[in-house]
C-alpha cells in the first residue's frame, strides 16, 4: 500500500517523556513534545530516530562549522553549553609559512597563556618532558615536531568545558604529508584554571595566517 | 609587518568578525612566543 499526499504530513502517536505508552508494540512510533525527539518501539526500549539534543543516543551531534582564512589567530567563541557534557573540535588547515600553531583556552574574552596544545615546525623532535601535575606540565601538555605549512587535520576532545573546574581534554594532530619530517602526535592534559572554558583560539606565531575550517561537535547525552 | 588580524566566530549567535590585533594582543602574543617550551 502506499500512502502519498503533498498537503499534509504524517503524525506519530504524540506524548511526553513522562507519559510514553506503557504497552507499546514493536515498531511504534511516537513524538515527545517535551524534548521535541521521535522514538520507535524496537521491542525491548525505545529508540531515538534523529535529532535533538536533551536525551538519545550515543554519539556525535553536529554544532557548527567555520571557515577561516587571512588571520594569525582565529577565535571560536560560546562555544559550550549545557546541551551537552563533552565537545570534540575537529580543525583542517594549512599555514603559510612553517611556524608554531597553538590551541589555548578563552576565559571571558581573555585568551589564556597556557598552552592547551602546542604543534611546532622545524626539524627538532621534543616529547613532552612532564606532564600534568607538574610545574609546567599542564602550560605545554605537547611540544612536537610538525610541518603547519602541509595541510593538517586536528581532532580535539574537551571534557566539561562549561562548568566550574578543571576541563581535560585529549586529541591529535595529523599533518596531511608523506615526507619522513612529518609526525603524527597526540596530546592529553587539562587545563590549568578551573573556571567555565568559553572557547578557545588557534594562533600562529610570528605573524603567520592560517587558512581553514573548524568543525563543532556536541556528545549525545545518554 | 602587515597588522596581524584576528578572526572570531561567536557560535552561540553566528557572528564572525575579522579584525586587527590591537596593541595589548599583539604584546601579549610577543610574549607568549617567548614562553620557552617545555624540555629547555
Amino acid at each position: 500500500m502506499a500512502i502519498s499526499n503533498n498537503s499534509t504530513g504524517l503524525r506519530p502517536g504524540v506524548c511526553t517523556s513522562s507519559t510514553r505508552p506503557t504497552a507499546p508494540y514493536e515498531g511504534q512510533m511516537i513524538y515527545e513534545t517535551d524534548t521535541d525527539l521521535t522514538y520507535i518501539w524496537g521491542g525491548s526500549a525505545w529508540q531515538q530516530v534523529s535529532g535533538g539534543t536533551a536525551v538519545g543516543n550515543s554519539g556525535l551531534v553536529y554544532i557548527s562549522t567555520t571557515n577561516f582564512s587571512g588571520a594569525t589567530a582565529g577565535q571560536f567563541l560560546s562555544c559550550f553549553s549545557s546541551a551537552y557534557t563533552n565537545y570534540r573540535a575537529v580543525f583542517s588547515y594549512t599555514a603559510t609559512s612553517g611556524n608554531a600553531i597553538y590551541l589555548r583556552f578563552i576565559v571571558g574574552s581573555t585568551v589564556q597563556t597556557d598552552n592547551i596544545l602546542s604543534f611546532v615546525s622545524g626539524s627538532t623532535y621534543a616529547a613532552p618532558a612532564t606532564f600534568v601535575g607538574s610545574s609546567r606540565g599542564d602550560q605545554y601538555a605537547l611540544f612536537a615536531a610538525v610541518y603547519p605549512t602541509y595541510p593538517t587535520v586536528a581532532s580535539i576532545d574537551f571534557f566539561s568545558p562549561q562548568v566550574s573546574g578543571y576541563t581535560s581534554y585529549q586529541g591529535f594532530i595529523t599533518p596531511m604529508d608523506s615526507t619522513s619530517s612529518t609526525y603524527s602526535v597526540s596530546t592529553v592534559g587539562r587545563s590549568t584554571v578551573t573556571t567555565q572554558i568559553d572557547g578557545f583560539e588557534i594562533t600562529a606565531a610570528g605573524g603567520t595566517n592560517i587558512a581553514g575550517s573548524m568543525t563543532l561537535y556536541g556528545y549525545r547525552k545518554a | 609587518m602587515d597588522t596581524l588580524k584576528i578572526f572570531s566566530h561567536n557560535i552561540e549567535t553566528g557572528e564572525q568578525t575579522l579584525r586587527d590585533m590591537t596593541a595589548e594582543e599583539l604584546a601579549e602574543l610577543e610574549e607568549f612566543e617567548q614562553t620557552p617550551p617545555l624540555g629547555e
